[in-house]
């Protein structure tokens, strides 16, 4: 613990990380938090014990609603952390990230050296319907849902807009689709592990005009868990720590009719601009995103709130493939994205770190390596942008 | 007597003080409900449209047949014993008068045959829907949670709070509580977006009709007070959106659950046939 005083403002660094595969996955969500968990222990370079976690926070939706009530307790419960204080997160899609900035604001505050973040969703055991019914309760149920509104529907909206507003057509989107599912194809721990070709991700069925299934995420199972230490405990556990250099947030008007403009994501901007302040950098600094791209357009849209292209301009940064991972600018979505990776809502935030985690340690595929990978950045956006964390990274303080 | 005029997606006939609402569906020779409307939604439609004329309508009572409490919510008609009469026919008509009822007859030429198939596959999915063992898998919009926002999506009941604000809320970004003062926004505005969801993107309150309609629209509104909205379109009258349409929000079944018909605002475009 810190000493008292307050005089000195603790760094936070990632010791370990550790995720399932994302997909259509045979465990319960006992075994797959154990297997994350597991992951992420095993993942320490030096000793590394559950007892010595102070602090948990896990984030998830509790899609199905198979354990609503004291999930935490339950996941931390078979993975050695019994007794800890823990708690569920959660922000819909952006639970982890929340749950990150949760845990990074616990040894901030000089409260706890060891804290786990994780994230966790059961998505694929519900029949077709059941799950629809899910994938409606992040939104404003109450006037989006019974326009029949849900996440497909109303990107598709901001998808539309963002066509009329600016020199962009669907095959901006394409370009991204095609470019995630290309990253993705070599992660061993991806849902959709598929080499898309520009006509295939074109032509695929209308899920919601103007997104088709390449624009889509796919509905995944999986788990991810990060553990952060405080710089004075940090040696115990390894001598490559990640740095978290920032974390941010903010939040944004839930229904997308009482935003101003739906073609921009202005809980995005507000965290990022944050973000990039505390962190001392620019969007220029930054070598890779994982960013929250549930559906093309998502990745569209952020492409500019990040600062990565200007208001207006993403269609062409995708059109010229800037993001692509040792081409372009900065490497968007290196793991392949929510669109290739997989998005099991809750677990997305801190499965993005791992991702981070592992390229700045230099131990992803060969493949699929960022050259010189220094500063990285994730992005968790909770349904239409209602809630937005933003974390930057780096090898060093 | 008046000729039959078309508002709101139905047919009106009127003669003095007498006033007929009809479904432009025929089937055969017989008058038929849309897909997406019911006795409940077309006289909302005809008070609606008497109220253009004459303030301070009321009923003497309402026909059971109607949905009492959506129908007060939409229109805000008062029920007492010297107000309108109001009768559903057997057929989808219906008739609002003082004194005698009219005698009406319906304009088949100005009406269109309803896809037979796909007439009956919705009226069965209403029936399914409508089941009181039809009930939510999970999230949903409770009965409380739906009655206590019906006014404002019903009739479109804003707030005026330094401009109009709709759907009405409980502070603004100063912390103030913003006063329930009564406001309506006019029932029309543009088409600002659109989407076409199939039914694998429509939440599963509209699994069933979904494919029958192959997809349903929803479209993000500017009213021309102001406000934005996403309403879906009405589903007998499949138009393609486009941005810039102009479009009126009228009242249509949503969907059922719970032995319960959701009604809510639908858009219809105004501006193409
Ligand atoms: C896009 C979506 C509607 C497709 O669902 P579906 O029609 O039930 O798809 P299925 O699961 O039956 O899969 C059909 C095929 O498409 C593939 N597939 C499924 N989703 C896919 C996706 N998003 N991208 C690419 N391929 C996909 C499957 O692997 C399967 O391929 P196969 O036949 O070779 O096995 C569904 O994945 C969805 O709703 N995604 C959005 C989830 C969401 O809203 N999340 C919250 C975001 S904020």
């Amino acid at each position: 613990m810190l000493p008292a005083g307050g005089a000195y403002m603790v760094d936070v660094a990632i010791v370990g990380a550790g995720q399932t595969k994302y997909g259509n996955h045979q465990l319960g969500m006992k075994g797959m938090w154990a297997e994350a968990a597991r992951s992420a222990f095993d993942s320490v370079d030096k000793d590394f014990h559950p007892k010595q976690i102070d602090e948990a926070f896990i984030g998830s939706v509790a899609f199905g609603g198979g354990q609503l009530g004291n999930t935490a307790a339950l996941l931390t419960e078979h993975s050695g952390m019994q007794g800890k204080p823990v708690r569920r997160v959660e922000n819909a899609c952006a639970s982890s990230g929340f749950a990150l900035r949760d845990a990074w604001m616990a040894i901030k505050s000089g409260q706890a050296d060891v804290v786990v973040a994780g994230g966790i969703e059961k998505m694929n055991d519900l029949t077709p319907e059941r799950k629809r019914f899910w994938l409606g309760v992040s939104g404003d149920t109450e006037w989006e849902r019974l326009a029949g509104l849900t996440f497909p529907g109303t990107y598709a909206l901001m998808a539309r807009r963002y066509f009329h507003e600016f020199d962009s057509t669907h095959d901006d989107l394409v370009h991204i689709s095609v470019k995630n599912h290309h990253h993705g194809l070599e992660n061993n721990v991806a849902h959709i592990r598929k080499d898309v070709s520009f006509d295939k991700a074109k032509s695929g069925f209308m899920v919601a005009d103007p997104l088709t299934l390449y624009d889509c995420c796919p509905t995944s199972d999986g788990a991810s868990c990060v553990i952060l230490a405080a710089d004075h405990v940090v040696k115990q556990f390894t001598d490559d720590p990640v740095w978290i250099n920032s974390s941010a947030a903010a939040s944004d008007y839930l229904a997308l009719h009482d935003r101003p403009s739906i073609t921009q994501l202005i809980a995005t901007q507000m965290a990022a601009k944050k973000a990039y302040s505390m962190a001392g950098i620019t969007a220029k600094d930054i070598d890779l995103a994982e960013v929250h791209d549930c559906f093309t357009i998502a990745e569209l849209l952020a492409t500019e709130d990040l600062g990565f292209a200007n208001r207006g301009k993403a269609g062409l940064f995708a059109r010229e493939g800037r993001g692509r991972r040792n081409e372009g600018d900065v490497c968007i979505n290196p793991s392949g994205g929510l669109k290739s990776k997989g998005h099991p809502l809750g677990a997305t935030g801190t499965g993005q770190t791992v991702e981070i985690f592992k390229q700045l340690r230099g131990e992803v595929e060969s493949v699929r390596q960022v050259r010189d990978a220094e500063v990285a950045l994730s992005h968790n956006v909770g349904g239409s942008g209602a809630t937005c964390a933003v974390h930057v990274y780096g090898r060093d303080k | 007597m008046t000729d039959n005029t078309m508002w709101q997606g139905y047919l009106i006939q009127s003669n003095g003080d007498n006033h007929f609402i009809n479904s432009p569906w025929k089937l055969g020779d017989e008058c038929v409900f849309g897909y997406d409307s019911d006795y409940t939604t077309m006289a909302i439609s005809l008070i609606r449209y008497l109220s253009i004329e004459k303030s301070n309508l009321s009923l003497s009572s309402i026909d059971e047949r109607i949905n009492q409490q959506t129908i007060i919510a939409a229109t805000q008609i008062e029920v007492n014993p010297s107000g309108y009469k109001i009768k559903c026919n057997d057929d989808a008509s219906l008739q609002v008068y003082i004194g005698d009822e009219g005698v009406f007859h319906l304009a088949f030429d100005s009406m269109q045959d309803i896809d037979e198939e796909k007439y009956s596959k919705i009226a069965n999915a209403w029936q399914n829907e409508s089941n009181i063992m039809n009930t939510s898998q999970g999230a949903y919009i409770s009965g409380q949670q739906y009655d206590e926002s019906l006014e404002s999506r019903l009739s479109l009941v804003a707030q005026n709070h330094q401009g109009i604000i709709w759907p009405q809320r409980q502070m603004d970004s100063e912390g103030t509580n913003i006063s329930q003062s009564y406001v309506k926004i006019e029932p029309s505005g543009t088409v600002t977006s659109w989407t076409k969801l199939s039914a694998a993107g429509a939440p599963s309150e509209f699994a069933i009709r979904a494919p029958i309609l192959g997809g349903i629209s929803t479209v993000m509104v500017e009213t021309n007070d102001g406000p934005n909205g996403v309403f879906l379109l009405v589903d007998d009258i499949p138009t393609s959106p486009k941005i810039g349409d102009s479009v009126d929000i009228v009242v249509r079944m949503l969907y059922a659950q719970e032995g319960f018909i959701r009604y809510g605002a639908k858009a219809i475009i105004t501006n193409r046939s």
